[in-house]
């Protein structure tokens, strides 16, 4: 069969199956950047404590995180959620085994590796708006939630933002791990498919073309919304 | 020739045994039960992926300091064909790359008749080529950022005490790109090693490799646990390491400022 052919939509050729492979990457990336900004907010939150206890944690969890192999956290997060759920079973009584989604337990994974990282960018941040807001937001007699809410976290969001379309890349990129947890998502798709017809080499090159389209989108969202928000500094 | 290389290969894996013998031998009893009597094993692990991503990381530099300096003197054409190569390696995934290149490959025979194939059939080679290739191009995106924002001034005074534009590239400007870099290529070199686990689906037993092996056969998850303490402690001696080589090899450029610092 022609390469066109085996590219092509319906019963003959994998190009439907590609592109549905794509579009779990995207679902992916996309559930786990929801998972990832929560973890990333909480564990931002608790570095800007004064608590020290609190800190220590989140900044042991952070050193673990950043030495620890994303492959590696993914095989431990599926394994161990897999175990902890039928252990769990066991100890209720029943008799029943349940196999862990693989989509969730990716998600999981991936949404721990990107909060991780995205609560480093939130502090920065957090750190980075002018003192003369807050202080401003002070003199008008604002209580700390009140400041926080209408001043500091709006105002966060633009020294973030270039932070965490950096991770949202290094994210999509990090999806295609889950194909060793075997989740049908673009890369696993290539690789079944470039088995079956003998022809791996094809396969990966039309997911490696779509991976490409994938990032040099974000990359052009990327700057059109630096262009957006860029600070505006006064001159005169 | 296939026989030396894979010699060679065979050498130096008993050389990590040996070593991890000597390592293990003493903490026997003192390890838990899971990985007790694994413990050569996880050394050879973590010294061939050490080896691996010291050697890629090497490599790369030098790839890359070729590429930043044609980006750096060359014209329009060489710049784009960089900035190609660049925009490949960095918008897929490394797993991609590995497999294209180890499954990939192998399905030409014109490959696997050749002399390439030697070193196409070995996952560790590939591993090795694949590592090299990618991080040389975050490198070159690195080095060239941290160009782009010399002080001016840097160039024109060189230029202005008779150096040409050659000579200026190599004595005034790289290396201060190199210094001014220092911590994003440390953190480079971080990722590079992280992301070498990968490896270990194309059939190199680095220390992810071992650990699957050994999960695989007692499905004990604390095994895939002293993996990653193993990893953080390769992270630590990285970082180390990074801090050691900054503070021999930009010891003749006068203030660095994160010496002065403190």
């Amino acid at each position: 069969m022609s390469s066109l052919t085996l590219l092509g939509f319906g019963s003959e050729g994998w190009g439907d199956e590609l592109l549905l492979g794509a579009l779990i990457t995207l679902a992916l990336a996309i559930c786990s950047v929801v998972v990832g900004l929560t973890i990333g907010a909480l564990l931002a939150a608790l570095k800007l404590q004064t608590w020290r206890v609190g800190r220590g944690i989140a900044h042991g969890i952070t050193l673990a995180f950043r030495g620890t192999p994303e492959f590696l956290i993914i095989l431990i997060v599926f394994f161990g959620l897999d175990h902890a759920v039928n252990s769990m079973l066991a100890a209720l009584g029943s008799s029943q085994t349940i196999s862990t989604p693989k989509f969730w337990a990716a998600t999981l994974a991936l949404g721990l590796i990107f909060g991780v990282y995205a609560s480093e960018v939130f502090k920065g941040a957090f750190h980075a708006v002018s003192r003369g807001h807050l202080e401003a937001a002070d003199a008008l007699g604002m209580g700390w939630w009140l400041k926080l809410q209408l001043i500091h976290i709006p105002l966060m969001w633009r020294h973030a933002l270039p932070g965490l379309m950096n991770l949202w890349l290094v994210l999509l990129k990090d999806t295609s791990l889950a194909a060793v947890i075997a989740l049908d998502e673009l890369l696993r798709t290539a690789k079944v498919a470039g088995e079956s017809e003998r022809e791996p080499f094809l396969f990966f090159l039309a997911a490696g073309v779509l991976y490409l389209a994938m990032t040099a989108l974000s990359e052009r969202f990327r700057q059109l919304l630096s262009d957006r928000t860029a600070l505006v500094t006064r001159t005169s | 020739m296939d026989t030396l290389i894979h010699d060679i290969g065979f050498w130096i894996t008993e050389l990590h045994f040996t070593f991890g013998e000597t390592v293990c031998t003493p903490l026997g009893g003192l390890l838990p039960t899971a990985i007790d009597r694994y413990c050569p094993r996880f050394i050879d692990g973590a010294l061939t992926t050490f080896e691996l991503v010291a050697l890629a990381l090497v490599l790369a530099f030098g790839l890359a300091r070729l590429l930043v300096a044609r980006y750096w003197l060359s014209g329009p054409w060489v710049r784009r064909a960089i900035d190609g190569y660049r925009w490949v390696f960095q918008g897929t995934p490394l797993l991609i790359q590995l497999w294209i290149l180890y499954f990939g490959l192998a399905q030409f025979d014109v490959l696997r008749d050749s002399m390439a194939w030697i070193i196409l059939s070995s996952g560790w080679w590939v591993g090795l080529f694949t590592l090299v290739l990618n991080s040389a191009a975050y490198q070159t995106a690195i080095l060239v950022g941290a160009l782009a924002n010399l002080p001016d001034g840097q160039r024109e005074g060189a230029l202005a005490l008779g150096l040409s534009p050659r000579q200026a590239y190599r004595r005034i400007l790289f290396p201060q790109a190199v210094r001014a870099a220092w911590p994003s290529l440390a953190n480079e070199g971080i990722l590079l090693l992280k992301a070498s686990a990968l490896v270990s689906t194309i059939t190199v037993l680095d220390l992810m490799g071992h650990a699957r092996t050994v999960f695989s056969r007692s499905y004990d998850l604390s095994v895939y646990g002293y993996a990653a303490f193993l990893y953080i402690g390769l992270t630590a001696l990285m970082t180390l390491l990074a801090f050691a080589i900054r503070k021999y090899a930009f010891r003749q450029l006068p203030g660095d400022p994160w010496f002065e610092r403190r």
